[in-house]
């Protein structure tokens, strides 16, 4: 009994942490002020990652179902290819922000202006993309089962936090 | 087995002298690191004299109360010499200075206080508890306090490098070198003494003591060695990153990156406000 007690609660942590080590490596992948280039900084938009938002919405699905000859054979196609460009941006998400962060790091230590408190609030965004992105993973995988990804908005919004701090660092 | 235990001593000792010199060769008073480190090893080399000092002069004397006294003494100047690489490491980031002392004067006495929440159990795993010799038992306890002192240099050590490593910033080869070689060395001493500990619980012998000593010495030996070969005055100035790697070839091409990213940061915040 008691060894049960102390095994499901240790397997469901070890499965949890197998789910989320992908998104967790991408996370944690160190980053390269070499790949921060000039063209991508000048092209950079967070506006670019919002069909996001509609990737997975029920609206075109519900299209789908109206049409005749539907077969859910074919929605189930639409939702995996859906689901593996969704993830494609997501990744994309994350390394974009992972670029503006390291380039972010590197003013901050280049001022000579004392800017800890920038510094915290980078460590605070850190925080709150990493945690909004395991959200997002999360709910991609219900997405299989038709759910919607939520929290995507959140993450699109931390990626323009960040794109704004790193504007206000560069005006100082 | 003790000719090589005594070969090793000796082998520290002379390179401890080595190293002094050289330390004091360098002739930087910017970083009182270096000072600390002399200091440190000065009297690393002081303690491994005492015995012969004691056994001569006062034999009287319970050695091991001596060795107890000069432990307690020892941490202290373990605890200074990592404190002050921390903080001379820490000063090359002038633009997160307040945010980065704040981190290290946190994170350091919760070090010592998480390697310290170790020290119970380890004590009662060696069975030194049962015995009936009070300084036995002080004397276990110090080597059990030595070794979460090792483990919380460890700890501030690892966590100052990782923060530094999270920058895409350089820092003096010296001090690069220094770091890494106390990460090994304190390193060593924490897994060597756990792993004795651990390996043979309740058996607590000369023999054992002995070669914990012997290997904790020969990992000084290569440390040392390290540090005489590495340390010098040209790596006052030469900087070295740690994690991101840039060739040196590269260095040009990354300030003219860096010139071309102000301004396409620019261009874009002017596309954006339009």
């Amino acid at each position: 009994m008691s060894f049960a007690l102390i095994l499901t609660p240790l397997l469901l942590f070890v499965a949890i942490l197998l789910f989320l080590f992908p998104a967790l490596a991408r996370l944690l992948r160190q980053c390269h002020l070499k790949d921060v280039t000039p063209e991508w900084l000048e092209n950079f938009s967070p506006a670019s990652y919002q069909p996001m938002e509609r990737l997975l919405s029920e609206e075109d699905f519900d299209f789908l179902v109206r049409q005749p000859g539907f077969e859910e054979s074919l929605e189930k196609k639409l939702r995996r290819e859906r689901i593996v460009i969704f993830r494609q941006y997501l990744n994309r998400l994350i390394s974009d922000f992972n670029r503006l962060h390291v380039y972010a790091r590197y003013l901050v230590t280049q001022s000579q202006v004392d800017q800890s408190e920038l510094l915290a609030r980078l460590v605070w965004l850190r925080v709150r993309f990493s945690s909004t992105v395991l959200r997002v993973e999360a709910s991609l995988l219900l997405a299989h089962f038709g759910f919607r990804p939520r929290w995507v908005t959140q993450a699109i919004a931390r990626l323009d936090e960040m794109n704004g701090y790193l504007h206000s660092l560069a005006a100082i | 087995m003790t000719w090589w235990i005594t070969a090793t001593q000796y082998a520290t000792e002379a390179l401890a002298l080595v190293l002094i010199v050289r330390l004091l060769l360098l002739r930087d008073k910017r970083e009182a690191v270096y000072a600390v480190f002399a200091v440190f090893l000065a009297f690393q080399l002081v303690t491994s004299f005492e015995y012969f000092f004691f056994a001569r002069w006062f034999s009287n004397l319970d050695y091991r109360q001596v060795w107890l006294a000069s432990t307690v003494v020892g941490w202290f100047f373990s605890l200074a010499l990592v404190y002050s690489l921390a903080k001379a490491v820490l000063a090359g980031l002038p633009g997160v200075l307040r945010f980065s002392r704040i981190l290290l004067n946190v994170w350091f006495p919760s070090s010592i206080v998480l390697a310290l929440l170790t020290v119970k159990s380890e004590y009662w795993v060696t069975g030194a508890a049962l015995n009936a010799d009070a300084t036995f038992r002080l004397l276990i306890v110090g080597h059990v306090v030595d070794r979460a002192i090792s483990t919380a240099a460890l700890l501030v050590l690892v966590a100052i490098l990782t923060f530094i490593l999270w920058f895409p910033v350089k820092m003096p080869r010296n001090l690069a070198v220094l770091s890494i070689g106390l990460v090994v060395y304190f390193g060593s001493k924490t897994g060597l003494t756990l792993f004795l500990t651990y390996s043979a619980p309740g058996v607590i012998s000369r023999s054992m003591s002995e070669l914990l000593s012997a290997s904790v010495s020969m990992i000084g030996v290569f440390c040392f060695l390290y540090w005489i070969v590495f340390i010098d005055p040209r790596g006052q100035t030469s900087e070295v990153q740690l994690g991101h790697s840039w060739r040196s070839a590269d260095q040009l091409k990354l300030i003219q990156q860096l010139e071309s990213l102000n301004l396409a940061l620019l261009r874009n915040s002017q596309r954006l406000e339009l």
